[in-house]
């Protein structure tokens, strides 16, 4: 297991299940989170 | 028979589900009703002995084990046999499409420091534990949703009108800069599950052998 989850949001549509959002998370010790990275997430909106 | 392992009472369960299902299947048919008594007089019929949670038959198939081959067997296509609670002591197999979610392998991974306590990745019981301790402690549903939000409770068994009784993982409440009051059902599983029903038996979560899953939805209070 390497601590990686998938989130998603669901909801009902007409009784069908559609996925609002998905995002993938990584849980890791702080020193694996490098610089650039980091600059990457600062872009993202 | 005595029930001295898992296989034997899945075996078990499946019998009685195949007797329920093939004493009202006809080709064509996509609902086929049936009451919580049906499984006792099928298991009599079996000769078979039935637990004292005369429910484990119907949640065993919805979230633990598979259907009979037999039934499924007369599935086509893109649908498949699922068994809802259509109320109280009420069931029904229905012929449905099932979504199937699986992680999209493109999606950035967004890398968290991870808050876990190091004590609880030592006891964790189950891989299903592990996940929704994980989700609690670095707080993912937050920064999933953007909003902050608190772990109500565990293990919600609930009856909701219509389906009969259900189970969630944890439920959350949250709320946001507008005052808005959120509940938030969690499910989580735990990576290598194959299939798994959800309270409407409709979804399927495929989990790749790397990923572990975490479900969730957002309600406002007092809905059902």
């Amino acid at each position: 297991m390497n601590d990686l989850i998938a989130m998603f949001e669901l909801t009902l549509v007409d009784d069908v299940i559609k996925v609002v959002q998905e995002s993938h998370y990584q849980l890791v010790p702080h020193q694996r989170i490098h610089e650039s990275e980091l600059r990457r997430y600062n872009q993202l909106t | 028979m005595v029930d001295d392992g898992k296989g034997k009472t899945q075996n078990r369960y499946q019998r009685i589900a195949e007797k329920i299902f093939f004493d009202r299947y006809q080709a064509g048919r996509t609902v086929l009703p049936f009451l919580r008594t049906d499984l006792e007089s099928a298991a009599e019929e079996l000769g078979v002995a039935l637990p004292k949670n005369l429910g484990d038959v119907v949640y065993a198939l919805r979230y633990r084990i598979e259907m009979p081959k037999r039934i499924r067997d007369t599935q086509t296509g893109e649908k498949e046999w699922v068994i809802q609670g259509a109320g109280r002591a009420k069931y029904e197999f229905r012929l449905v499409t099932v979504n199937r979610i699986k992680p999209n392998p493109h999606l950035l991974t967004i890398k968290i420091p991870d808050a876990t306590p190091e004590i609880i990745n030592a006891y964790a019981f189950s891989d299903e534990q592990a996940l929704l301790a994980k989700v609690r402690y670095n707080r993912l549903i937050d920064l999933f949703l953007g909003l902050p939000t608190f772990s109500l409770q565990n293990h919600l068994r609930t009856t909701v009108k219509g389906v009969g009784q259900i189970e969630i993982d944890e439920i959350y409440v949250g709320i946001d800069k507008k005052g808005r009051q959120f509940v938030i059902p969690v499910q989580a599983k735990g990576g290598n599950d194959q299939l798994e029903g959800s309270k409407r038996g409709r979804i399927c979560y495929v989990a790749g052998k790397n990923f572990q899953i975490s479900f969730v939805g957002r309600y406002p209070p007092n809905s059902s």
